[in-house]
Order: C-alpha cells, then structure tokens, then sequence
C-alpha cells in the first residue's frame, strides 16, 4: 500500500509545494515552484530538514523525479536554479511562455547542468510519468496555445493517487476556469486555490468557475502571498466560508501536509 | 625655552596641516564614492505588472551572481591592498557587461583597457554580449548566473510605458543605485511599503527607459528557446510522448 502527500510549504510569499510517494521502500519526489531568494531560502531549507528527517540520501541526485515551475512568474520559479542544484532532477517541466527571462535563465541552467537531465515544455499533448502509482495529467495549457497574461499559462495539474485527486493550479485565472473547470475530477479531495486566493484566480464576474465544480468535501490549500499584495483576498475567503469548504492558508497554518492512503485525505499543519 | 615652542608650533602646525589633509582625502573619496555610486544604474525587467486598486506596483528582475558553496583562492581588493580570502557565499547584482578576459592579456592590455573605453560599456546591447558574461561567470563551476526581483511603483513607470506605448513585460529599465537599494529593502522586509512609495515618489528621473537592452534581452530570451530546442531531447529516454501527434519544445 502506498501513500501520497504534498505539502504546501510556507515561502513567506509565493508557491512552494512538495509531492511525496511512498510504499515504504524508496520514496519518490516532486517539487512544483519556488520563491527563494539569497535572503530568503524557504523552500531550501524546509526540503533539506525533510529530507536529512525522511533519511533521503541528498548526494544520490537526482532526489526530484520532477520540478516544475508552474508558470514563469519570478515568485514561482526563483530559488528553482538552486534547488535542482542542490538535489538534481530527472525532468524540468516548465509551460510554453510569452515573455519572460527568469524563465529562459532556467532554461539555460538546464540545458547546461548535469544536475537535470532532462527539460521540456509542457501542455495537455504531453503524457506525464507517473509518480510510484499516482497518475499526472496536464489539464491546462492547451497545445500551442500562449496567453499574453503569464498567469493564464499556467500549469494545472492532476495527480491521482487511486480514488484520490489533488490538483495543482498554478496562478490559472478565472477565464481559464472557464474552460477547464468541468474537468475537474469528482475525486478531487485536494485543491490548490488558485493564485493565492486572489479575486481572480477565483471569480469571473459574479461566477465562480472552479468553485461551482469542485466537489465540496475536497480540502483547500491557499499558497498565501500577503505581502505585497494581500492575498487572499477576503472576497474569496467569504465565497469558501459560504460555501462550508474547509481551507487551510499558508500564513495562518504554515506548513500544511495532505497524505492520500487512496482513499481518504489527512492534514497535517504547522500552526493554527 | 624659546626652540621648545618653536618645536611645539612646528609641531602643531604639522598636525593640523596632516588633520587638514587627512580630512581632505576622506571629503574626496566620499565624493567620488558617491558620485560612483551615483553613476551606478541597475537594468531590470518587467516581469508583471499590477494594477490592483490599492496596489499598484510592478515586479521586475535582474541578473545576480550567487555563490552557495565554500570556495578558496579568492582575493579581496581593498584600498590598494590584496587580501586572500575563503569565499563562503555571495550575492551580487549584474549590473553592466564585463571588460573582456584580463586573464589572457598582458599587463599592458589590461591597463589599456582599464584606461579604454571597455571599463566605459555601460549597457547590454547583444544577445552574446549577455551570454559570454553569464558564461565567464559561471566558467569554474563556483558563482552561478540566477535572477532576483524587486517592485517598482506604477507611478515611476507608468508615465515611460505611455510614451513608449508597448506592452510592458519583458521591457527593460535602468534603475539608479539608490532607488534600487530602496526598492530591495522593501523586497527583503527592510522598508515599508509606505516609507518606499514616498522615497520613491521624488525619484522619477531615476528610472530610464533602455530601449538598447530591452531589445538586447529579448533577443537573448530567444537566443535560450532557440538553443534548447537544438538540444531537444537533452535525454532521448526521458523525453515525453504526447496524446495526439502535436507537442514539440517551445517556451
């Protein structure tokens, strides 16, 4: 029997999320975004504490079966360069990008390093490997389809571990929701608020896309991103708070932790 | 008697004349170290821009220059001397291109180029210019090339953007040292949004436009997709298969 867990982590600001498989043998890693920075190793350091606590051998690189950025925003991919430096990667997932060059500079680590072997743009063409027995699937960005607005090329990513689903969304915003939200799993258990709860990562108008699919006994993770610009917004919060989901909130909760057993969900957190 | 005072007032003399020009030299190095500072300009480059009703700031990044593991064999030169030293970590800001390789000219060439117009390059004007400077940097294995950003105030950029009416992401700024500084405080925690957006209300001439280097950079964005998808598949066994028959490497 195995078990999957991601964790969000509390980068302060920005997103931060770790994925665990284990069966009990070798554990298998993912890592979606980060937002270090020289000041501020946030996800550095909560992985190094994790894995020298789990027993992880971090010279046997690479540790990540995958890191993916989940768009190419800098309070997403910062402390990436780092991280795969640190711990090594097998893939480096990244969506097709309009414009931006904190992202060509990771592209550049990565065709270069020895610590990623391998690099590729992603979309809903391309067929993940698993992670152990969790099944990944790109539901967002289309093929060959880039938005001028970055945060709508999001990655939104499904990962399903046997009548279990979590889904990752990146900074996808309410137009794309729009789209894909009929998609959304009935077995999602785990959703990724988008866009650290901001307005529109949430509401289209007066319509709440993701929110009007997403199975009401799925736990909600909020990636906070306070300062500078206060999210979550409390619109959103209150639309949860109506609507009787239960959240848990990187700035009030800190580190939060989901396992999957494939059946039923637990949290786990740092701090009411 | 007499010789005693005359040695005294000599003396005196000296000291206030050494005083004098002690105070002298100091009063000239804060000068040029300031008016160096002053001269110094930071490129950074829109990477989103927000206009939230009660935010109204846009994110930018610059290059840096990171080191994150112990290395030896570095020396440190200050005030005229040579200090050997262990690096143990670093941070710096990339701020204009290199002066060439000093360490395949001779002494001449590098004086030359000290005194030439190389020291003078203040700005990135090709694609190869940034990637021979990123490459330099990163040549040994122990410095890294990374990025790092900062938030400047709509109010400084917005009336450049009007002018230049494009789209503003990827557009690149040149930033004064001392506006740089203070948005940096507010990105790390040292400043407050309120003490930062008055600081920065008095410094609109501290952020120019840099019409050479934005067209520098976005060619060098190009320059990396361009050399990734040449190296595609960098792991033939890793690459991904697709669904249907679309999918290539693109970024």
């Amino acid at each position: 029997m195995s078990s999957l867990s991601i964790t969000t982590i509390d980068v302060g600001w920005g997103d931060s999320i770790l994925l665990m498989w284990d069966n009990g043998a070798k554990p298998k890693f993912g890592l979606v975004d980060s937002n270090d920075t020289v000041y501020m190793q946030s996800s550095y350091i909560f992985l190094r504490r994790f894995f020298e606590k789990t027993g992880v051998d971090i010279d046997a690189k690479p540790v990540f079966e995958f890191v993916l950025l989940s768009h190419a925003h800098s309070d997403h991919g910062q402390g990436l360069q780092a991280i795969m430096s640190q711990f090594g990667t097998k893939h480096f997932w990244y969506p097709k990008s309009a414009e931006t060059g904190s992202l060509a500079n990771l592209i550049r680590y990565a065709r270069r390093s020895t610590n990623v072997r391998h690099h590729q743009a992603i979309d809903d063409s391309k067929i993940l490997p698993g992670l152990g027995d969790a099944t990944l699937k790109v539901l967002w960005p289309r093929y060959n389809q880039i938005s001028a607005n970055e945060n709508n090329n999001s990655v939104v990513l499904s990962v399903s571990h046997d009548q279990v689903t979590f889904l990752l969304t990146g900074d996808a915003e309410g137009d794309v929701w729009q789209e894909i939200a009929p998609q959304i799993p009935g077995t999602t258990r785990v959703f990724k608020v988008p866009h650290h709860g901001s307005v529109n990562g949430t509401f289209v108008g007066t319509q709440t896309p993701w929110l009007d699919h997403c199975p009401v006994q799925a736990d909600l993770a909020i990636s906070s991103h306070v300062r500078p610009f206060s999210h979550p917004d409390q619109q959103v919060i209150d639309v949860l708070t109506n609507r009787h989901f239960t959240f848990f909130r990187t700035d009030e909760h800190y580190h939060v932790t989901f396992t999957s057993d494939g059946n039923a969900v637990k949290v786990k957190y740092s701090h009411v | 008697m007499k010789a005693l005072l005359v040695f005294v007032g000599i003396g005196l003399s000296c000291g206030i004349l050494t005083a004098i020009v002690a105070y002298m030299v100091i009063w000239i190095r804060s000068l040029v170290r300031k008016r160096t500072m002053e001269g110094i300009s930071i490129p950074v480059i829109v990477d989103d821009v927000k206009r939230l009703t009660d935010f109204g700031f846009s994110r930018c990044w610059y290059f840096t220059v990171e080191c994150y593991t112990p290395s030896p064999n570095w020396v440190l030169r200050l005030r005229g001397c040579h200090i050997p030293f262990l690096m143990v970590g670093l941070s710096g800001i990339i701020h204009r291109p290199h002066s060439g390789r000093w360490s395949s000219m001779s002494p001449q060439q590098i004086a030359k180029r000290i005194r030439g117009p190389y020291l003078r390059k203040r700005t990135f004007t090709s694609p190869e210019q940034i990637e021979n400077l990123l490459d330099a940097i990163e040549e040994d294995g122990v410095l890294h090339a990374g990025t790092a950003d900062i938030w400047m105030p709509n109010t400084l950029l917005e009336p450049l953007l009007q002018q230049y009416g494009v789209k503003p992401q990827g557009l690149t700024f040149r930033v004064r040292y001392d506006l740089f500084c203070a948005a940096m405080d507010f990105r790390n925690d040292r400043l407050g949004r309120k003490q930062f957006e008055e600081k920065a209300s008095s410094m609109q001439e501290a952020v120019t436009f840099s019409s050479e280097e934005s067209s520098a950079f976005a060619a060098w964005r190009r320059m990396q997709v361009s050399l990734a998808r040449g190296q595609y598949p960098k792991d033939p066994e890793l690459a991904l298969s697709w669904s249907s028959e679309q999918g290539t490497l693109g970024a």
